[in-house]
């Protein structure tokens, strides 16, 4: 492993003790609700096994971590889950925590294009969430709200 | 004797079910659950409201950095308002919140979108309302939900005796 490969891995680590260490109570498929991550990620964790993290998962950790300083706020933050929900894997688990252009587009996709004040208001959505996660609004997302302002 | 449940009631009822352990009171049959408890439930289901102008009454966004948006029209009244929270965290518990839901009248409606309706209703009409028949039933919900959407206004008649029929089965199984 290169040196820049453990740092990712020291990390990777911190932030999962981090994020499993709020979540202790909770079940296994709980806890990855909670987190943005599927059920089977959450038991390997728990298993000690923690590589590097893909990119969509690690951004939800951290957005997890963020979101969740003060450790009070885990009752009204941690969502539960129901036998009548759909079981949350890892494609769903990534695809609900992934910001980028190919999730926008779709939900702007599913409104009407003269519907402009819905589309704004998705695209405010995304803004949020970008500043919530303590993230600077991408360049795209601007083009895209210009987009739709032109449009 | 058993009554038999359709899937749909199937459905409803086990939503019903799961939102009485955050929100106790949920669909007891004597009228909407307290605000709180439902923004309770709301937080529990990670789903964050938002109160905006839109060309629409309501849509929600499946996960956005986590958490659904459900986003609702600053001009709809609060009854209406009231409905439209609770048939969208009806599709979240229903697991019917994959892509973005928009409230849908129109035309052959999918299973969701009777879960979800049986699922508002359930709470804002009362059982006293439901023993009164169909007819005040129908009217009940008109006077809940004001939407000007031409589709709506014969959604009434197709729900009333499926939410009489689902007081029934939340009497007996719940």
């Amino acid at each position: 492993m290169t040196p820049r490969q453990d740092a990712d891995l020291e990390r990777a680590q911190q932030l999962v003790s981090e994020a499993l260490s709020r979540v202790e109570e909770l079940s296994h498929t709980e806890a990855g609700r909670a987190i943005g991550v599927s059920e089977s990620t959450v038991r390997r964790w728990r298993e000690g096994d923690v590589s590097v993290l893909r990119s969509p998962v690690r951004e939800s950790v951290e957005a997890f971590v963020f979101r969740y300083n003060d450790p009070g706020e885990l009752l009204y933050g941690s969502p539960v889950v129901s036998d009548t929900t759909v079981p949350y894997g890892d494609e769903v688990a990534a695809e609900a925590v992934i910001l980028d252009p190919n999730l926008a587009r779709r939900l702007l996709g599913s409104v009407a294009p003269e519907h402009k004040r819905t589309r704004l208001a998705i695209i405010h959505e995304f803004e949020g969430a970008f500043v919530e996660a303590g993230k600077a609004i991408p360049q795209w997302l601007t083009a895209l709200r210009t987009e739709v302002l032109s449009g | 004797m058993t009554p038999r449940r359709s899937a749909v009631e199937r459905r409803v009822l086990d939503a019903i079910d799961f939102a009485r352990r955050i929100c106790p009171g949920y669909a007891d049959g004597r009228g909407p659950a307290a605000k709180n408890d439902v923004e309770t439930l709301a937080r529990y289901l990670n789903v964050r409201m938002r109160v905006t102008r839109l060309d629409q009454p309501t849509i929600l966004l499946p996960p956005v950095g986590g958490s659904y948006r459900l986003l609702i029209d600053d001009r709809l009244h609060w009854g209406t308002r009231d409905y439209v929270i609770r048939h969208e965290l009806g599709h979240v518990l229903a697991g019917d919140a994959a892509e973005p839901t928009v409230l849908h009248f129109a035309g052959p409606l999918p299973e969701a979108e009777d879960v979800a309706d049986l699922f508002a209703f359930a709470d804002m009409v009362t059982a006293e309302d439901c023993g009164q028949g169909v007819e005040w039933v129908r009217q009940r919900m008109e006077e809940l939900v004001v939407v000007d959407y031409q589709p709506w206004y014969h959604r009434p008649d197709d729900l009333a005796p499926k939410l009489i029929r689902l007081r029934e089965r939340i009497e007996h199984w719940l």
